[in-house]
């Protein structure tokens, strides 16, 4: 016993001095006892343990084939995170910076600084990333010398993602039986315990795919979050909801995050607030100026400066929409050619004018409304070989 | 009782309704003092009639506009079964300022300006009503650029030397004044003073009543221009002479003033109005130096746009007559909108109107 773990020790010896992590497994006769550490979870389980050897003293040729790749792996993984270490430190000296508080975010605006890229694409931009991030992770062995596989469903082909779904099924029964208890007892909370969705969304099928090291299909998908959607309408699911928020992440609104400048005011006392809008190649200055009787001046001209009445709506529609209509005054300057952009620029810049005067529900309504976002629908290139954008010559049969 | 008893009814009727006063689906109904009943002019239009609409009577549509009143509003009317204006400030101003001027001086010259569709017809329509009900004899060229511009034909004068005629012209124009004025002309029994000689055997002899000269030009269209320019000299003499009292109304007066030709036709006084045309619509740029010194001195009145008080009156009107189907058109946000998409302007009201 003691010389075949002494042999384990000896073999496994390398391994274990890597980053893997790695589990003692109890080294007897009986091959069907297994522990196993659940695949899903998030910390990079490189490899499981390697098996004891058989009483005959050989592995597989599978499992030796692995343990290969993975030993060639990990040495190769090691050599990558030095080289990244060095480059680390060779890049803080280079900016002049401490080596030992030099994180990622400073890392990447020293490249962005030595190395300024005009793509498009930010993943074609120059970046040095820590080698976990950039090599692909891999999955653990899935099984032992004997070729018996660790997870119990991993026949299926998806092991960890039916595990997942396992695992909904048993806290759907457990938050049942805690509903019927309640019930029993006849108490009823006043506060809804059901899970708060507001603030998170699902994962995508990509970072699902990522967080289970399994390529998932759209259908596995597609029944999975119908399934944990079933699991929130539930009256008790905030009880569970260390396992949804697995699943979910956090939403930031991005209009939080913007800052509404405040009022201005004349001298006279009037407050007004200007806004600048664009559309196509028309530009619009607009000030909003409160306390007014509903005059709209736009180039010194009235508001008859538009012929059509569609171009009319689209200046008075931000003041109508908050209901300032006649009770602020517009005064617009507009350049650029094109009535119909120009009156797409003045409702902008007067939108944006108006946030100042509003309060944040409106302001959020407005977002709601499309009146904040700049329309950046330009004129579709000309292609080559083609008479224009879209339009094809005329074709002739021969 | 017994019946009642052993077979009550086995439905209660609901009580009758009571009949709304006003249209239920209007949120803010139309004010009650939308309309004046007031339809004679002369006496009755004040200042206090301010914002209201009056009703211009059939029989006198057809006897005094049959040319005068802009299309589109003619349509409007047609559409809305009633010929009604609203009484606004330079109508009452001009009808002020014609009940108190002196008429033993020589004439006043009114001058009505203002940019476009803010109402310069229509108040000369409502001042050529009131002069027709205070018993003006009414010289009316309903929109002097046809004169100008789409005449039907042009012939040489045979007349007058280096002069040109219109002579289909003339004859629907003193068809005009021969239904504005008929009754007028029979009562005050205006007569000729000159013997006109049109050829050998059509002579018109002095004291003829100024009938017959009208007629004359009617049937015989050879002869209407020189009828035309006898009828004017003749009713020039006659209000110098104190028997009638002449007014002479002219719809875009600044057309005779323009560089490509010259005045047409003689004296045109007391009233008159502007159409616009150009940049400006201020007098001295419409009518030009010619013009200006023609016409000056005279009293400009200028016409703007709707006001709160006469915008609310229009939007009440549209609403009486259920044009604006829009539930939110008579509410207050609805009312503002209309004014900003229209800028105040009667005319530009009623084009934004017209889909709703």
């Amino acid at each position: 016993m003691a010389s075949v773990l002494g042999q384990f020790l000896r073999r496994s010896g390398t391994l274990v001095r890597t980053s893997c992590t790695t589990q003692a497994r109890v080294a007897s006769g009986l091959l069907h006892i297994q522990q196993h550490s659940s695949s899903s979870s998030s910390s990079s389980s490189m490899v499981e343990e390697s098996t004891t050897p058989p009483e005959s003293g050989r592995m597989s040729k599978s499992m030796l084939a692995y343990q290969q790749r993975a030993e060639a792996h990990d040495k190769f993984m090691v050599e990558q995170v030095a080289e990244y270490e060095i480059g680390r430190r060779h890049l803080a000296n280079m900016m002049g910076e401490d080596p030992e508080t030099f994180t990622q975010e400073d890392i990447n605006a020293a490249i962005q600084y030595l190395l300024p890229s005009g793509l498009f694409e930010p993943s074609a931009r120059p970046s040095m990333k820590h080698p976990s991030e950039v090599f692909i992770k891999k999955k653990a062995a899935e099984f032992d010398a004997s070729g018996r596989p660790f997870h119990t469903f991993f026949y299926t082909g998806y092991p960890a993602f039916y595990e997942a779904l396992h695992e909904l099924g048993k806290t759907m029964i457990s938050l049942e039986q805690f509903a019927n208890k309640m019930a029993r007892l006849k108490v009823e909370s006043e506060t809804s315990q059901a899970f708060n969705p507001g603030g998170t969304e699902w994962r995508s099928k990509g970072e699902l795919s990522k967080m289970f090291l399994e390529e998932l299909h759209n259908k596995h998908y597609v029944f999975f979050i119908q399934s944990m959607n079933r699991l929130l309408e539930h009256p008790y699911s905030s009880r569970a909801e260390d396992f949804i928020m697995r699943f979910r992440k956090v939403v930031l609104s991005r209009q939080s995050k913007e800052e509404i400048p405040k009022l201005l005011y004349t001298a006279e006392g009037v407050p007004y607030m200007t806004g600048s809008g664009k559309r196509k190649h028309a530009e619009a200055t607009v000030t909003v100026y409160g306390r007014g009787s509903g005059k709209i001046e736009i180039n010194e001209q009235d508001i008859r400066f538009f012929e059509l009445i569609q171009d009319r709506e689209q200046v008075v529609f931000p003041l109508q929409f908050t209901n300032l209509l006649g009770k602020v005054d517009l005064v617009a300057n507009v350049t650029g050619a094109g009535l119909s952009s120009s009156a797409g620029a003045i409702r902008l810049a007067t939108s944006l004018a108006l946030q100042s005067f509003v309060d944040e529900h409106m302001r959020e309504k407005m977002r709601l409304a499309g009146l904040l976002s700049k329309d950046f629908r330009i004129k579709e290139r000309k292609k080559p070989g083609q008479k224009g954008a879209r339009a094809k010559f005329t074709w002739k049969k021969r | 009782m017994l019946a009642q008893r052993l077979f009550p009814p086995s439905r209660v009727l609901p009580p009758p309704r009571a009949q709304a006063a006003t249209p239920r689906y209007h949120p803010y109904p139309p004010r009650d003092n939308l309309r004046t009943f007031t339809s004679r002019p002369q006496v009755q239009h004040t200042a206090e009639q301010h914002g209201l609409w009056y009703t211009l009577r059939p029989s006198v549509v057809q006897q005094l506009f049959q040319y005068g009143i802009p299309k589109q509003y003619m349509t409007q009317c047609r559409t809305f079964a009633e010929t009604c204006l609203m009484v606004r400030q330079p109508a009452l101003t001009l009808m002020d300022y014609i009940r108190r001027s002196d008429l033993s001086l020589p004439p006043n010259k009114f001058l009505l300006y203002g940019r476009n569709g803010c109402g310069k017809t229509l108040s000369l329509i409502h001042t050529t009503h009131f002069l027709a009900d205070a018993g003006w004899l009414l010289i009316h060229l309903p929109w002097a650029p046809r004169w100008r511009r789409n005449f039907k034909e042009v012939t040489p004068s045979s007349t007058i030397e280096g002069q040109y005629n219109h002579p289909l012209d003339a004859v629907m124009w003193l068809q005009h004044f021969k239904t504005q004025n008929a009754d007028l002309l029979k009562s005050l029994q205006l007569v000729t003073q000159e013997r006109y000689t049109w050829s050998r055997r059509e002579i018109t002899e002095p004291d003829a009543p100024l009938g017959e000269l009208v007629d004359v030009g009617i049937s015989r269209a050879r002869y209407s221009t020189d009828c035309v320019l006898a009828l004017t000299s003749e009713l020039k003499r006659h209000a110098t002479e104190g028997r009638c009292k002449v007014a002479v109304v002219v719809d875009g007066i600044n057309t005779f003033y323009s560089p490509k030709n010259g005045v047409v036709v003689g004296s045109v006084d007391t009233l008159a109005n502007e159409g616009q045309r150009r940049e400006s619509h201020l007098p001295r740029y419409l009518l030009r130096k010619q013009g200006w010194e023609a016409l000056d001195p005279f009293v400009p009145i200028p016409v703007e746009d709707y006001n709160d008080l006469e915008m609310r009156s229009a939007i009440d009107y549209y609403l009486d007559r259920h044009w604006l189907q829009n539930p939110q058109a008579g509410s207050d946000i609805g009312r503002r909108e209309l004014a900003a998409l229209s800028a105040h302007n009667p005319y530009l009201l009623m084009h934004v109107c017209r889909p709703l």
